[in-house]
């Protein structure tokens, strides 16, 4: 079951998956290590970053409003890494995310904040490399150098490394959520570097 | 519906049929739906328009008190019923009830409009605060300030450079189609048609595996 391409920091962080955490349903896509800044002043997301500490982070899950909850049955984990207040006063945090959970038993607490039991959920297993996923290593920190804003983002990056540039790919082409949403499941990995080759280079066949 | 007929009214006969054509219902109804909703067939929406049309009218005129807001309401339904044929469900019901619930709606839809209309009767812009109304109920509009809109993106992307940089430091990072364009160094079209053929290559691929 434990995936073992996992990176050092994940797997110590498997035992304490906490069960019961909050949710943000928000129209945003993050994988592993992906970092994203968020606005927040609503009371009871106020409330979720200020429990966020002892609950071990919160969850950030696909907003859908034909779902139960208006959430899919999975999300990701996130840690704050980072927050300041904005020049309006209005609180802004740096989130990074640890890995992808399942969500089971939701149920909205009384100031209306989602909460659900959330279970630690795999994700990409079998990591392919080969020769041309340099290219798209090298297209990405381009775009980190052309993207100031991304790159204030970011204090390390892994342009190396095919699992890492593969997912900041796919959190910022432009697709839907839905479509990026295939790319969860754990045998998806090659697939995504075959379509991210079709996208960005055009290419037909990368083999 | 006038049943009334006077004595010695010469087509009363053919009158008394005709309505009993009418008002019989055919056994095809819920099979034209289909050939709408399938082949969008027009003989088969001719059929169905010439069943249910004049009924519609009649409920029309009866709840709507004119009949041009009738006729209107004809379209409205039959349009609807044209766009949304393949709703309809056999097991669920008789064509007949769901045409006449598509109907309603238009009915309801209507009789709102009036209504509102009636209510800000304070000038020439009653459109525009109608549609403002529409756009603040729906459900869009919840994330604006906990992440960046798209609209709003390509209009930071107009700001000079280092307004850019300040005001999206704080906002969601997605390229847009013309930014992947540009990063790439490619027509937009092509990187339109690039993420077309990428994703029908990977529905083929994917479809019959993660279909939940």
């Amino acid at each position: 079951m434990i995936d073992t391409h996992l990176s050092g920091s994940l797997i110590t962080k498997l035992p304490t998956c906490p069960k019961q955490m909050a949710v943000f349903p928000l129209p945003l896509f993050i994988l592993p290590n992906g970092i994203q800044r968020l606005r927040i002043f609503e009371p009871r997301y106020l409330s979720m970053i200020a429990e966020a500490g002892e609950r071990g982070g919160f969850v950030i899950a696909r907003y859908d409003n034909e779902l139960a909850f208006n959430v899919p049955n999975w999300g990701t984990r996130v840690e704050v890494i980072d927050f300041h207040a904005g020049k309006d006063g209005i609180l802004v945090v740096d989130v990074k995310a640890i890995h992808l959970v399942s969500l089971d038993n939701m149920v909205y607490r009384n100031d209306n904040l989602l909460l659900a039991d959330t279970c630690y959920k795999s994700h990409w297993d079998r990591l392919s490399s080969d020769s041309s996923s340099m290219a798209l290593g090298r297209l990405l920190e381009q775009l980190f150098e052309d993207n100031d804003a991304l790159a204030q983002l970011y204090g390390t990056t892994h342009f190396d490394r095919l699992d890492w540039v593969c997912a900041r790919f796919l959190e910022i082409l432009p697709l839907s959520l839905n479509e990026k949403e295939k790319f969860i499941h754990p045998s998806s990995f090659e697939q995504l570097t075959v379509f991210l080759h079709s996208v960005i280079f055009g290419n037909e066949n990368i083999n | 519906m006038q049943q009334t007929v006077s004595k010695g009214y010469p087509k009363r006969e053919s009158n008394i049929i005709a309505n009993n054509i009418e008002t019989q219902v055919p056994p095809e109804l819920s099979h034209w739906l289909d050939s709408v909703a399938m082949q969008r067939d027009k003989q088969a929406f001719t059929a169905l328009f010439q069943f249910f049309a004049p009924k519609i009218r009649r409920f029309g005129i009866k709840q709507l008190g004119s009949e041009a807001q009738a006729n209107e309401l004809v379209q409205e339904t039959m349009t609807n019923v044209w766009r949304k044929a393949h709703l309809y469900n056999v097991d669920k019901g008789a064509a007949t009830t769901w045409v006449y619930t598509v109907m309603r709606n238009a009915s309801f839809d209507m009789l709102r409009r009036i209504k509102a209309k009636n209510e800000q009767n304070l000038g020439d812009d009653i459109w525009p605060i109608d549609m403002a109304q529409d756009e603040a109920q729906s459900e869009e509009s919840n994330f604006g300030d906990h992440l960046m809109e798209k609209q709003m993106l390509n209009y930071v992307n107009t700001l000079p450079p280092a307004q850019q940089a300040v005001v999206k430091g704080v906002y969601y990072q997605e390229l847009s189609q013309e930014q992947l364009a540009q990063q790439l160094g490619v027509p937009i079209g092509t990187v339109k048609s690039r993420l077309r053929l990428a994703l029908a290559k990977l529905k083929q691929q994917m479809g019959e595996q993660y279909n939940d």
